[in-house]
Order: structure tokens, then C-alpha cells, then sequence
């Protein structure tokens, strides 16, 4: 049997490199892709903004100290999704079996795909290649026996490169690594580490397991990480499990007449993301964050399996209404919950075939002119950027 | 409120009212039964959700008036454990009420009755005494398609067609439809059909389940209304359009066979065990001489069983959901029933193979 290969592709910078994709006059700036200035997160960091210390995650507020020149460009989510989607189908195209990590990470198992594409550093190389040329994006990719130091490599080999660590070199590659590269190391394991003497990966290793197990909890795996013994396979999962849509108001809004056009466009863009993934939803959950950061979940079970953003803003408007809020609310989340393949099941009356019909059009017209160019009514003046 | 009832009377209203009462409400009294004196001679016992509403009058001894109200399964269970047979019922302060029966005696917690909403008054509707045996046949036979989509209320509602001489039930899920009509002597008489909403339906067969003795229905300002001795029901007519069904009962189908019902059930039950549970989903090959039911499921495995059919034309293969079928041919009577199917995608037909008024069009599932 073949050695396990494994491929880790991972997108550079993603949301801000697909930021400069698509205008030019960003190219080459320092980008930083976010919500408000003094509310958000940093979303993503071009590499031109790395060097002032700007991280993914990062308060906007921080990032913005840092980095005062930076050009913020706020997230459009449907376009990430789309050149995910596009990347995915490239990565397909050399194994079924991909573990999505997130939209712009995943994990490839091409143990048997080496006979057919070549090896895989060859793969992932090939992979990049078609990345840069048709979606137009830079990646990076990592390539081992197993899923963790395949991940460890495509980080070390960032910005737009490629690291292989073969099945021998692993220990070696991993000796030097302080012990918060290890999957499962946070602050307070680094610190018990640190208060053993261990502070390198390789210092792990050398250690006696049981003698490290007895000391930390998940001591002894520690130590097989440590020593690139990870035996978790790639878990191909394809399904998503929710499909959602959600937005962090500007500034906090009160009461229901101003949250029901937010969730309405949030309803209308599950409704599309749905019929785009073929998938139906029979429950739909509303996501409310208050003003004070409490975050509320609702959900309510359809009688019906949709992939109709009315029938979902239905749901979720009944939701939001059943609510007493007594304070201002600083987001609110539509999504899918439970994913289900379209039954077959016809309807009798006409007006439901049309409602399919009328979303097939919508769909159409959205995918051609972008979604601000059919809207309902009632979403007409909200913000563009929240309607996409 | 000051009052002495026998302590199986008073068990029938609180069981009657206290599977009205709405204990997810967000107004807490909803969960409550209402217990009012109404003379000298009788009390009533009444619960609402707002939609359904049930009042119940039962022969008491009132020594002093007034009323109060009470969380209604609670009542109902401290009713049903009590071991004397007559209970003394009586308001005090805070509106509190305090049970008493043998020697037990318990006070209860409760809420004034003036919060209590205000019943439908539907003493002037004109009723008509009917057979309450149609009643239920009717309901039986066109309830289990009425649309649990309460974002639709037209759809989950049966709806309800009455001239006098005749009644008929119509309910849809979007998906499916049944329809039941039968002579209902005296009956009342609408200008047009009424929605009647699903947890209505439910109510009105569980009233008059199993009765013999004529009741009382009508519709009146919004509300239909039946009346059978101390009970008084009335439900909120919904609102909406019932969509036009004549227009969707095909009346061209060419391809039809008649079938035993007991077969062609037993062949369903058997084969849907394979099928998958969400959908249901069956094949119906229909061929010269022959019926083959199938379902292929990709986790569990296929099941085929063919039978026997009188049937010359061409063949056909179409998809459905067999709990329609099921549902459908448990509530028919006949021996034999009449299929009748056009092309893949159009909707089929199953009626009893007799001169009932009954048919049930199923919609197909693309195989």
C-alpha cells in the first residue's frame, strides 16, 4: 500500500485577495477586509498589511491603530462563496476526498490519485496553477503523511508557495517548532509546558509519554503529535450542515420594523444559497445578538421542506416577532439547519410551481446583473452591500 | 364564588375544557379554565385559545355567585383524585380557589376572571341539529390532508360546503387533496364555503366522538358553533381563499384500473416499509395485465410486489408518496377502489369503487 498523502491547500489572505482581484487599483496596497471601523473584526489581511502587525480576528479598532493607511473594503460575502465554490471544484477534479475546513482550507486525501495526476507535489503544484489561472487567486499548499503537518507546512510555506515533509523528515521538521504549532495546544497548555521545561515540539518527543500524560491531561497525544503520529483520516464532508446569512448592523437598531428588512434580505440569501447548493431546509433559526452581546437563538421546524427565501423570511419573521426585546440588537442571522436533498414531490396548485419558477428567473437575473437588480419592495433602501 | 357540584360532573367540564386551554400561550390565563356560576342551578366550565373555544354547563348548587379561574390541567387532575362525591368549590381572597371534597382540600392559585378573555356570544346563531355520525365520517375522511402549515391558513383549514340537504369536506395539503361529500338531512345552509382551521377539525371530532344523539352546528359572525347538550364549541373560521380544487381534479385520466382495496393497501404497507421515511417515495409500473409497486432505497435495499390488474393500455411509471395512498385507502370503505392515472407527472385519482362521494387526487413525485 502506498504512504498516506496528504495535501493541505490553504488561499492566501482569501477575502482580501479576492478584494484585489476584483479592483485592480487595490493591488499591491495594504487591504484590510472588515466590518466597522470601531465594531468589527478584522475579516482578512492583505500581505501588505501583515508587517504592521495586522491579523485575521483582530478588533478593527486595533488593526486601524496599527495600521492607520490600511484600506478597509467591507466583506462581500457572495463573491467569497463563489470563488470558493470555484476552488472546490478544482480541487475535486484530483480526489473525492476533501475535508472542507472552512471556505478557503481543506484537506486532501490523494493517496490514490498518485497514479493518475503524478505525485503530490506535483498535484499540488498543478493545483495552484489552475487556482491562479481560473479563479485568479494565489494559495498555498502543504503535503504529508498526515493532516496536521500537512498543515504546519502550507502555514510555513506562505505566501503563495508549497512545503513537502516526507514520511522521514517528519520529527525532524517538527524538533524545532515551538509547542503551540501542536493541534489542541492553547495559552494554558503552552504555560503547563512551559512550566515543565518544554517549550520546542522536539522537546515533546524526547519526553517520556507517560510521564507527560500524568502531568497534563492528553498528555500521552500530545506526544504522538509530537512525533507526527496522527491517525485521523481525512473525513470527506461535502454536505454542509447549515447554510446561514448574517450582518452586524453599523449601529445598534431597535425594535422589529427596523430588524424585519435585515432579516428579510438574510431569508432571501439562504433561500438563493440553497437552491444553488440543490438542497432544501426544513428548519430555519433566527440569530439575534443584543446590544449587550447576549446572543439568542430561535428555531422553527417547517412543515414542509423549502428552498423559497419568502417561506424561510416566514419562519423567521414569526420568530423575531414572538420575541420581546428590550434591548437594541447589534446583529441578526437567518440560516438553513437541516440540509435535505429535494424530494421529488410535485404540487398540485399552480402557485407553487410558480414560486419555483419565479425563483429560477430571480436566480437567473442575479446571477447576470448581481442582486441589487430584483429586489422586494420592502429591502429597496436597505444598504446594498447587506442585500448581497 | 361559592358553589357545591356533584364531582363527576364537574370531571366532564374540566376534561373538556382543559384540552382547550393553551398552556404554550404567551398569555399565561390562557392556560387557565374558566369557572363561572350562571344562576342558581348551574355553573360553566370554559377554556380558550383564542381560536377554539369550549363552554361546558353543568347542574351545581350555587350558594353564592361569581367566578374564577384556575390553571385548567391542574383543576382537571385534582378533580380526578378526589375521592368524595360532591365538591365544594369557593373563591377567596386573591382570587384563589379552594377546592374541597371528602377531606381533602386544596387552595389553588388563580387569576381573576375579568382578565379572562371575552367568549365568542353566539347564543343567537341559528343551529341546525345533524347527524353526528356524518359529522365524524366527514372529518375522518378529509382531515389527515389538511396542511400542517399554519403559515398557509387557508390550506390548514378543511374546507366546509353545506346547502341544506348536502355537506362536503375539501381539505389540501398543496401536495394532495381529498374530498367528501354525504346527505346531511337539515344541515345548515351557507352562501359558501368555510375554512374551518386544523385544531378546530380535531376538537369537533373529539366532541362528538362516539355520539349517537343529534347535535347542534351553524356558523355565525366568524365562528362555527356546535352545540351538543352542555357543550358549546366554537371555533374561529379561518381566512384566506381555499384554492380553486375543482381545477385540479383531473378529469381526463385514461389510465385506469380497479382494484381490490384491501390488496392494494396490504401492497403498500409492505412495500413502504423499504422506503425512505422522509419521503415515502414509491414506483407504481403499471403495465399490460399487471401493477408492480417497488421502492429502492439506497440504504436499506428494493422491494418489489406485482400485481394482478385488469388493465389493456400503455404502460406507465410514475412516482408517489405511498402515505398518501395509505391514508387514503385506510378511510375508504369499498371493496374495490378506482385508480385512475394520466402521464408520469400528472395527478392521479383514487376513489372508491361504490356510489359514495369520496376521491382523493395525489400528486406524483418525479422518479
Amino acid at each position: 500500500m502506498p504512504a498516506t498523502a496528504i495535501i493541505h491547500l490553504d488561499m492566501d489572505a482569501f477575502f482580501a485577495s479576492v478584494e484585489q482581484r476584483d479592483a485592480p487599483e487595490l493591488r499591491g496596497k495594504p487591504v484590510i477586509v472588515g466590518g466597522h471601523p470601531r465594531r468589527g473584526v478584522v475579516l482578512a489581511a492583505s500581505y501588505e498589511v501583515r508587517p504592521f502587525g495586522v491579523r485575521s480576528a483582530m478588533p478593527m479598532a486595533v488593526a486601524m491603530r496599527r495600521a492607520p493607511a490600511a484600506i478597509v473594503v467591507p466583506p462581500r460575502m457572495t463573491a467569497y462563496e463563489e470563488a470558493s465554490d470555484a476552488v472546490f471544484s478544482i480541487l475535486s477534479k484530483v480526489t473525492p476526498l476533501i475535508e472542507p475546513l472552512s471556505l478557503d482550507e481543506a484537506f486532501l486525501d490523494v493517496t490514490a490519485s498518485v497514479k493518475l495526476f503524478g505525485t503530490p507535489s506535483q498535484m499540488a503544484s498543478d493545483l495552484r496553477a489552475r487556482i491562479a489561472a481560473e479563479v485568479g487567486l494565489p494559495s498555498s499548499a502543504g503535503i504529508a503523511s498526515v493532516k496536521f503537518v500537512a498543515k504546519i507546512a502550507s502555514d510555513l510555506a506562505k505566501p503563495n508557495g508549497q512545503k513537502e515533509v516526507a514520511p522521514g523528515e517528519v520529527r525532524g521538521f517538527l524538533a524545532p517548532l515551538p509547542v503551540g504549532r501542536l493541534w489542541g495546544v492553547g495559552p494554558k497548555t503552552d504555560a503547563a509546558l512551559a512550566e515543565l521545561g518544554l517549550r520546542t515540539v522536539g522537546q515533546i518527543a524526547a519526553a517520556d509519554p507517560d510521564w507527560l500524560d500524568r502531568r497534563i491531561s492528553g498528555g500521552r497525544d500530545l506526544w504522538e503529535l509530537a512525533c507526527g503520529i496522527d491517525p485521523r483520516p481525512v473525513v470527506p464532508d461535502g454536505e454542509a450542515k447549515s447554510i446561514g446569512a448574517e450582518d452586524t448592523f453599523e449601529e445598534d437598531l431597535a425594535g422589529a420594523s427596523a430588524l424585519l428588512p435585515h432579516v428579510h434580505a438574510q431569508a432571501l440569501r439562504v433561500g438563493r444559497r440553497l437552491r444553488h447548493a440543490g438542497r432544501k431546509t426544513a428548519v430555519v433559526q433566527l440569530k439575534l445578538k443584543l446590544a449587550d452581546f447576549t446572543l439568542l437563538t430561535r428555531q422553527s421546524t417547517l412543515p414542509e421542506a423549502t428552498d423559497d427565501g419568502q417561506a424561510i423570511y416566514r419562519a423567521a419573521s414569526a420568530l423575531l416577532l414572538a420575541e420581546k426585546l428590550k434591548q437594541k440588537v447589534r446583529l441578526t442571522g437567518v440560516s438553513a439547519q437541516r440540509l435535505l436533498a429535494p424530494g421529488g414531490q410535485l404540487s398540485l396548485f399552480d402557485s407553487d410551481r410558480r414560486t419555483g419558477r419565479l425563483n429560477a428567473a430571480l436566480d437567473r437575473i442575479h446571477d447576470k446583473f448581481g442582486s441589487a437588480a430584483v429586489t422586494t419592495a420592502d429591502l429597496h433602501d436597505t444598504p446594498r452591500k447587506q442585500r448581497e | 364564588m361559592d358553589i357545591r357540584i356533584d364531582k363527576n360532573k364537574l370531571l366532564r367540564g374540566l376534561y373538556l375544557a382543559h384540552g382547550i386551554a393553551d398552556r404554550k400561550s404567551t398569555m399565561p390565563i390562557l392556560a387557565n379554565v374558566l369557572i363561572r356560576s350562571e344562576g342558581a342551578d348551574r355553573i360553566s366550565c370554559a377554556a380558550t385559545d383564542l381560536k377554539v373555544t369550549m363552554v361546558v354547563t353543568l347542574p351545581a348548587k350555587t350558594e353564592q355567585e361569581g367566578g374564577v379561574t384556575v390553571g385548567a390541567r391542574q383543576a382537571f387532575e385534582i378533580a380526578k383524585g378526589l375521592s368524595g362525591e360532591e365538591v365544594h368549590l369557593r373563591r377567596t381572597e386573591h382570587n384563589w380557589l379552594e377546592i374541597q371534597s371528602g377531606r381533602a382540600e386544596f387552595k389553588v392559585v388563580g387569576m381573576s376572571e375579568r382578565d379572562y378573555p371575552k367568549l365568542p356570544a353566539v347564543d343567537d346563531a341559528e343551529l341546525s341539529a345533524v347527524d353526528p355520525a356524518v359529522l365524524s365520517e366527514m372529518i375522518g375522511k378529509t382531515a389527515f390532508s389538511i396542511s400542517q402549515d399554519d403559515t398557509r391558513p387557508h390550506l390548514a383549514s378543511v374546507l366546509f360546503e353545506a346547502d341544506g340537504e348536502r355537506a362536503r369536506m375539501i381539505s389540501t395539503d398543496g401536495h394532495r387533496l381529498s374530498k367528501f361529500g354525504k346527505a346531511l338531512t337539515k344541515g345548515p345552509k351557507l352562501a359558501s364555503g368555510v375554512l374551518i382551521p386544523r385544531k378546530g377539525v380535531a376538537e369537533i371530532k373529539r366532541a362528538i366522538e362516539g355520539r349517537e344523539a343529534a347535535c347542534e352546528i351553524g356558523v355565525h359572525q366568524g365562528y362555527f358553533v356546535l352545540r351538543a347538550d352542555d357543550m358549546l364549541l366554537t371555533v374561529k373560521l379561518g381566512e384566506g381563499q381555499f384554492p380553486p380544487y375543482e381545477q385540479v381534479i383531473p378529469k381526463e385520466n385514461d389510465k385506469i384500473i380497479v382494484i381490490e382495496r384491501e390488496t392494494l393497501l396490504d401492497a403498500l404497507r409492505r412495500v413502504s416499509i423499504i422506503a425512505s421515511d422522509k419521503t415515502w417515495g414509491i414506483r407504481l409500473s403499471l403495465e399490460k395485465g399487471s401493477l408492480a409497486i417497488e421502492a429502492d432505497n439506497p440504504d436499506l435495499g428494493n422491494a418489489r410486489e406485482k400485481l394482478d390488474v385488469e388493465y389493456k393500455g400503455s404502460s406507465l411509471q410514475i412516482g408517489f408518496n405511498a402515505r398518501y395512498f395509505i391514508d387514503l385507502l385506510s378511510e375508504m370503505a369499498s371493496k374495490n377502489v378506482r385508480l385512475e392515472l394520466g402521464e408520469d407527472l400528472d395527478p392521479a385519482v383514487i376513489r372508491p369503487d361504490d356510489d359514495s362521494d369520496y376521491l382523493g387526487v395525489v400528486m406524483p413525485m418525479r422518479l
